[in-house]
């Protein structure tokens, strides 16, 4: 008896995971670091990341782990995303872009890159949404990476820091 | 005695008289009771040909049906043997396999030759919009000369699609190169880029912003 209990348990469990898996998540601006060699002036506050530079544009990428549920199941594009940012700039430029890089056997690579920006100028200067819609993954016989990279460009005197929220891809 | 023969005799004659009328009217009542039959076997008769036949129609209308159905199907599945031998001729069993299973997601998918054809046929066939066209060729050949590993050889852009083809160093990361190109470039709309590692060469396709690449796996 015990043992058919601890059994559907397990399996209930493996199920579970497998469901949950499948459901996309939100990640934390926090994730992202910076592309280009600096990074000092990026913090990372409440889970965002935050260009504090004055001076400098910062160049952030994000990492978009694969769903594995995803590759079991041959879903083979983004279907679509997301990118909450904090853009306290009077011009509104934070931009970003979501690429599936695909890399074959013999050195040959591909790439389908999305790109947006916030370019409503009277848009704010809260959170604004930038959306993407599907993305190829390159060919279906290869397996490929994804990430999101933002151009966040330096705190503004009077506005603020302006910088990434939180993202979400739907594979 | 012969008083009685003729009253016998008249008896007799008139019992077969009624007998005779009796049986005519019997013949009579035999022949309108046949011709009644055979009116009600006419109408039966016609009744069930009518019958029998609105029920061949019926049975010839559902097989109609049916054939069409059996049509449809039989086109459908021509249609994926065609496909599933396409794919055999570019890809091996296993490739096959997997694909089969990716149909499920009603998107199609196809390899990324196939695609970049398909890229360069919607580049060929767009017209040329003198203003947009030589802005984009300007911003992709200022963002791109400032990339070592890359050396550009052209740069042409129509309507909504710009394309450059470059050659590149076979070690450059791909990661890196297409970061720098973005840095520099800041393009609003989709890319789309491939590299061959056999001739070296580095094809991008850029897309006006708004506009969206065909939709393949």
């Amino acid at each position: 008896m015990k043992s058919k209990i601890i059994f559907t348990l397990a399996l209930f469990s493996s199920l579970l995971s497998l469901q949950l898996a499948a459901y996309p998540v939100n990640h934390g601006g926090a994730e992202c670091s910076a592309t280009s060699s600096y990074s000092d002036e990026l913090i990372k506050s409440a889970g965002r990341l935050l260009n504090n530079s004055t001076t400098r544009w910062a160049y952030v990428t994000c990492p978009v782990p694969k769903d594995e549920f995803s590759d079991w199941a041959l879903t083979a594009a983004i279907e679509s995303a997301w990118v909450r940012v904090m853009d306290r700039t009077p011009l509104r430029r934070v931009s970003c872009s979501l690429t599936a890089l695909a890399i074959d056997e013999h050195g040959g690579w591909h790439s389908q890159t999305r790109s947006d920006a916030t370019t409503d100028p009277d848009a704010g200067t809260h959170i604004r949404t930038l959306n993407f819609s599907w993305v190829r993954q390159a060919s279906y016989d290869q397996i490929a990476q994804y990430y999101v990279t933002c151009s966040i460009p330096p705190r503004d005197p009077s506005l603020g820091a302006s910088g990434i929220v939180d993202y979400r891809i739907n594979q | 005695m012969t008083k009685l023969k003729p009253i016998v005799l008249m008896t007799a004659i008139a019992i077969v008289f009624v007998l005779v009328i009796q049986f005519n009217f019997q013949i009579n009542q035999s022949e309108v009771a046949l011709s009644s039959s055979r009116e009600v076997a006419n109408q039966v008769q016609v009744d069930l040909s009518e019958e029998i036949n609105a029920q061949v129609q019926t049975r010839i209308d559902e097989q109609s049906v049916t054939i069409e159905q059996l049509r449809n199907q039989m086109k459908s599945l021509e249609g994926q043997l065609a496909y599933l031998v396409k794919l055999m001729q570019h890809s091996d069993i296993s490739d096959v396999q997997q694909t089969s299973q990716q149909q499920s997601s009603q998107v199609q998918a196809i390899s990324q030759a196939e695609y970049n054809a398909l890229l360069e046929q919607a580049y060929l066939t767009e017209a040329i919009d003198p203003q947009w066209s030589e802005e984009s060729v300007a911003t992709i050949e200022k963002a791109f000369s400032e990339i070592n590993s890359v050396a550009v050889e052209s740069i042409e852009c129509a309507t909504t699609l710009c394309k450059l083809t470059a050659s590149a160093a076979v070690d450059a990361d791909p990661g890196l190169l297409l970061t720098q190109a973005e840095q520099n470039l800041q393009w609003s709309g989709s890319q789309n880029t491939s590299f061959d590692p056999s001739t070296g060469k580095l094809v991008s396709y850029f897309l006006k912003q708004g506009n969206e690449f065909p939709k393949f796996n």
